[in-house]
């Protein structure tokens, strides 16, 4: 790899954004304008920005890894993607939550459940909820991206996590989420163009679409052993098929497809997206960008990932030892090196503008729901930027800190955020949308329920993590230590915010703000 | 069992089901761009008519 080259259209990207960051310093004059883009973003920006937010590099490389290991049974969540990510969370979450932030003039998720059940203690400790679990989550991405570019491409990793940060931190804080959701577009279409580039090229190298599935389909255990793999996943039948019902590999995939798959609908980085809108027709039309965004990106990625097995074998490569490694190893070993930059930097888009979303919504969380919110109350539009510039520029800071020397909990925070929002905030944010009597003891006891159940499943009995945080699960039956949070998490949270707004029924002040959140409903 | 595309039933449902939900949201984003703006104007055409 010429670092030279690399540095200097890595200069060329950190001036473009930069400029778009000054573009956003300039337009940014009051609090909707650096939290909300002003509510005046047109439909393929937001489907851009939702897109590239969503799609993280972990998504593409990891989940292509993924499908390489597991095979196409992976395309179930290319699908939900779709369907649920696009399709349901834009038609029966994107619309009523634009509403119902412009009655309750709220500007964040936390903000928009606060002012719904008039409670800055609720907004509060969801900002610090969302906050504190984001940063980990972020610097998950840092530590993913750089150990990628270290490993793959021989750049080192202090050098990617410095230059990564300040290049996100500088059009971040400057610019405000205008900034923010303009580069998105940018990365968005480097993004497409690196994935369909990528996906024809494999095809084209085993000879269509037909010849090269048959291909994967005729890989036998042995033959994917003799490449490298230590072993074949317990239940695997082909590259090709689904794995033997409730074997470990189907479980691994029934939880992967679920969590990431269902888990997007209480995002609050994506839900951010929907209160940027200038109005219904934007957020409409955004549907169909994003439909195909996600599609040029998720079904590309997980098509490819069980392809990478058959081009390797076919040109004497081995398995690098990790998923994560699989894509770049095929694309730096089987591709010019031109198109090694543009997956260079494809890759790259996707963990920038995941990685600055989540900042943005992080420092939101801290500026605006803890301290504005919380701690002083209402306070100028001036005073209101100033704050979470200087909370979203601490955020950046302390994730810089953190991937420097990063603590093994960290790295399987991925795993972790999807399923953690889901269960805290799925029930009480849908039933708020849809339920005029949910209330205040009803949205806490959500909140609360499926947080500390996510926690304590992820600690006590989920294999992956409980064995990163106390040895090993307490369960050793297979069929629940793989089994996501989210399948009982959810439920729970949406039965515990039922019950406890049946019992503990609103007062006036939330009746009266129920009514103007529902005004234009 | 047999191949459709080189995968098992299962797997092209999914694959298939991934396409499909990309068609439904263009075809919801046309439907409501054109065709139910279309009859959107038509009714407020009537409607100037009649008065």
């Amino acid at each position: 790899m010429d670092v030279v080259f690399f540095a200097f259209f890595m200069t060329i990207f950190a001036l473009v954004f930069g400029f778009l960051g000054y573009l956003g310093f300039r337009k940014t004059k009051t609090k909707e304008d650096y939290f909300i883009a002003g509510r005046s973003m047109g439909p393929f920006v937001i489907a851009f920005s939702y897109g590239a937010t969503f799609i993280s590099a972990v998504a593409l490389i990891g989940f292509s890894g993924i499908a390489s290991i597991y095979g196409y049974s992976i395309l179930w969540l290319a699908f939900l993607n779709i369907f649920v990510g696009i399709l349901i969370a834009f038609i029966f979450y994107g619309f009523r939550t634009r509403k119902i932030g412009i009655s309750l003039n709220a500007l964040t998720l936390p903000e928009i459940l606060g002012n719904r059940f008039n409670s800055t203690r609720i907004q509060g400790v969801s900002g610090i909820i969302i906050a504190v679990f984001m940063i980990a989550y972020t610097t998950a991405v840092f530590l993913a991206i750089a150990s990628l570019f270290q490993v793959t491409f021989g750049i080192p990793y202090l050098i990617c996590v410095v230059i990564f940060t300040i290049v996100v931190g500088i059009y971040l804080v400057v610019g405000g989420l205008y900034a923010v959701m303009w580069t998105h577009a940018i990365q968005g279409i480097l993004m497409v163009v690196g994935m369909i580039i990528l996906t024809i090229w494999i095809y084209v190298m085993l000879g269509g679409v037909i010849p090269a599935h048959e291909a994967a389909a005729a890989l036998t255990p042995n033959e994917l052993i003799d490449m490298g793999w230590t072993s074949v996943p317990q239940g695997f039948t082909t590259l090709t098929s689904l794995p033997e019902t409730f074997s470990p590999a189907f479980m691994i995939m029934l939880t992967l497809i679920f969590g990431v798959g269902i888990g997007v609908l209480a995002q609050p980085q994506l839900i951010t997206r929907y209160l940027t809108a200038r109005n219904e027709k934007a957020l409409r039309l955004a549907i169909p960008y994003g439909g195909i965004f996600i599609l040029l990106m998720t079904f590309t990625a997980f098509s490819i990932g069980p392809l990478c097995n058959v081009l390797m074998i076919q040109n004497g490569l081995t398995f690098p030892g990790s998923p994560d490694k699989v894509l770049p190893l095929v694309v730096s070993k089987l591709f010019p090196e031109w198109f090694v930059f543009i997956f260079l930097f494809a890759i790259l888009s996707a963990a920038m503008s995941t990685a600055s979303a989540l900042f943005h919504t992080a420092g939101a969380s801290i500026g605006r729901d803890v301290c504005e919110k919380g701690l002083m109350k209402d306070c100028s539009h001036d005073k209101s930027i100033k704050i979470t510039r200087i909370a979203t520029l601490g955020i950046v800071i302390a994730t810089l800190i953190i991937s420097l020397n990063p603590p093994d909990v960290v790295a399987i925070m991925t795993s972790f955020f999807f399923g953690l929002m889901a269960c805290t905030f799925l029930g009480p944010y849908t039933l708020m949308l849809y339920w005029k009597k949910t209330s205040r003891s009803g949205a806490w006891a959500g909140i609360l329920g499926g947080f500390l159940f996510t926690m304590l499943w992820y600690i006590l009995i989920y294999a992956k993590t409980s064995s990163q945080i106390i040895g090993s699960s307490l369960v050793s039956d297979y069929t629940i230590n793989l089994l996501d949070p989210l399948f009982i998490g959810v439920p729970l949270s949406f039965i515990l915010t039922i019950i406890f707004s049946i019992l503990i029924k609103q007062d006036k002040k939330e009746i009266s703000t129920m009514k103007k959140a529902f005004e234009n409903i | 069992m047999g191949l459709i595309l080189g995968m098992d039933i299962y797997v092209f449902i999914a694959w298939i089901g991934t396409i499909i939900s990309a068609i439904l949201c263009i075809l919801y984003g046309v439907y409501h761009e054109f065709y139910k703006k279309k009859i959107k104007n038509k009714t407020s055409k009537d409607k100037l008519k009649k008065n």
